[in-house]
């Protein structure tokens, strides 16, 4: 009963998460019927909207907004274990992730069958790639939500997300990546610790093998789990002093 | 098993551990983007005991530490130094947490949820069993009278209504120690009314309630236990904070034969002697009695008898000034 109660809240904290749900299929949709994209130019598209994008929305003030409103405290004044509060939210954003990959799935496959008779190519090996990404933002989502209040959360992640961009890009200049050790060496920190673009894309295209892939599987999981200590440890440090102060 | 004739308590709890202990509670709250000099001292070796079946207010100017206080009992914040003990158990510990029940000043609830899918929701977290939680959740809107706007989303709710259903979350699991943070903030007379005879009956039970409010009338209802704050620190506890019992007793008389009667008391107990009124000091409200009868028993023909006492507002003035 707890838990249920716990995992539905996350379905039905904000009335925008539903029509996020229901409104993100219809895009899929109507980009695919207005360009018709070729090879795994679609895949990659819904890779990173489902994969980066979802989550940030799904997760914007996930504990942030209890924390703003004095929520958390009435919260912590009954007999759960807090971590409980954390574990149930991400689990939660991740049975969305899942359930609206699925819906995405079976859209995508009737969809295309219906206009030109084919479908998309590699369609489930990126939802796949998405739904580990997803779990990955979600996780670090969740943990940024236990320090920053309400929405900023996920407003903070998207402004981190474009600087790592940009950093990376900087870093992949030929002058600097092949006659700077150190800038390799900050690539490779940048591909191991932060959400796994590089990696997951790579699963995709199955450049490496099959032992790559596992290794690809465990190395998200592993991001996820990590970032979710990294929440849990934060959210037993963090004080809730009443609301205002 | 020994009976207290304390008003703040109805049966024999001295035998048990104090519900709230607090000793030696230090809190600065600090701000690393501020120099040291400007850090907040909120909490000042704050020591004192709730027992169970004692309603403490309390009370205090604004920044005296009343909420800061609130949250260590609560464990929401940490002290800087000190400890805090609910029941014998640290506050974040699960153990404390069963018997704890808090209401916060401004209750917020999420927004799309109806009041009873919100006691749903807090009941599941008690561990309770689906049909246990059902049961649970009718009780609480029956006790709390919340039937007329069970089903309507807590976004519409006013103030009133946000305030009943906090109560209800907070006494869900019958606690040992209440918290309540100005819980009738925004209830009609009706509702408070409610809410007073609901303590009195928890404290009945023999629940531990610190309330801190600025409705000092409507705490005075409640308890005669208060606990001055001023600057972080307790300015007085327990009965030193309470009103002072002793008082001016103006007795109204026809004259004749006043100033024999007026006689029969100390002269030092007599402040004031009017043609048709005396004021006597009195101790406390046995001594009113005993006054009378005196002042009766001598010939007085007595037409009125008004007590004048210290109220919790005088006494919080008082406090005040002396705190100041």
């Amino acid at each position: 009963m707890r838990a249920y109660e716990l995992l539905k809240e996350t379905f039905c904290r904000k009335l925008y998460i539903w029509m996020v749900h229901l409104s993100w299929p219809v895009f899929y949709g109507l980009v695919y019927v207005l360009f018709r994209p070729e090879g795994d130019r679609f895949g990659q598209l819904v890779w990173t909207c489902s994969g980066c994008f979802l989550p940030l929305l799904l997760s914007a003030g996930i504990i942030g907004d209890d924390v703003a409103s004095g929520r958390i405290r009435v919260l912590m004044a009954k007999p759960i274990w807090l971590g409980e509060l954390y574990v149930y939210r991400l689990v939660g954003l991740s049975l969305q992730g899942a359930v609206h990959l699925v819906l995405v799935f079976v859209l995508l496959l009737v969809l295309p069958g219906l206009i030109d008779g084919r479908g998309v190519e590699n369609l489930g090996a990126w939802l796949l790639a998405a739904w580990l990404l997803f779990n990955v933002w979600a996780a670090l989502s969740t943990s940024v939500s236990v320090l920053v209040v309400r929405g900023y959360n996920s407003l903070f992640l998207f402004i981190s997300l474009v600087f790592v961009f940009l950093v990376v890009d900087l870093l992949r200049l030929p002058i600097l990546k092949f006659h700077h050790a150190w800038a390799k060496t900050i690539l490779d920190v940048l591909k191991y610790t932060c959400p796994p673009f590089v990696l997951l894309s790579q699963f995709v295209t199955g450049e490496d093998g099959a032992l790559s892939t596992v290794g690809v599987i465990a190395h998200s999981f592993l991001l996820t789990l990590i970032y979710g200590g990294i929440g849990l440890f934060l959210l037993h440090r963090r004080q809730f002093p009443s609301v205002g102060r | 098993m020994r009976l207290q004739t304390d008003t703040t308590t109805v049966r024999d709890i001295d035998t048990q551990p104090a519900a709230v202990k607090c000793e030696g509670l230090v809190k600065v709250y600090t701000n690393p983007f501020v120099s040291r000099a400007k850090f907040v001292c909120a909490l000042q070796e704050v020591s004192l005991s709730v027992r169970r079946g004692q309603i403490v207010g309390l009370i205090g100017p604004n920044g005296a530490g009343k909420s800061t206080l609130l949250s260590l009992m609560g464990g929401f914040i940490r002290p800087t130094r000190g400890r805090v003990a609910l029941c014998g158990h640290p506050p974040r510990s699960r153990a404390a947490r069963r018997s704890l029940g808090y209401m916060p000043e401004h209750p917020a609830f999420v927004g799309r949820y109806s009041a009873r899918a919100v006691l749903r929701y807090h009941a599941a977290l008690l561990g309770l069993s689906v049909e246990a939680v059902a049961c649970q959740v009718d009780q609480s809107i029956e006790q709390l009278q919340m039937q007329d706007f069970a089903d309507r989303a807590c976004a519409e709710f006013s103030q009133g209504m946000k305030q009943r259903l906090a109560l209800a979350i907070a006494i869900m699991n019958d606690p040992h120690v209440l918290l309540l943070d100005e819980p009738s903030n925004g209830l009609d007379p009706m509702g408070i009314i409610q809410l007073r005879e609901l303590l009195i009956r928890l404290r009945h039970a023999g629940t531990a309630i610190v309330v801190s409010s600025h409705r000092l009338g409507e705490l005075e209802k409640l308890t005669s236990t208060y606990l001055f704050m001023h600057r972080g620190r307790i300015v007085s506890f327990a009965d030193g904070t309470a009103p002072r019992r002793d008082g001016r007793l103006h007795v109204g008389f026809i004259p004749d034969g006043a100033g024999s009667a007026g006689r029969v008391l100390p002269s030092a107990r007599v402040l004031d002697a009017g043609e048709s009124e005396l004021v006597i000091a009195v101790e406390d409200s046995e001594d009113v009695a005993e006054t009378v009868g005196t002042l009766v028993r001598s010939g007085m023909r007595v037409t009125s008898v008004r007590l004048e006492r210290e109220t919790i507002e005088d006494a919080f003035v008082r406090l005040c000034n002396e705190g100041a």
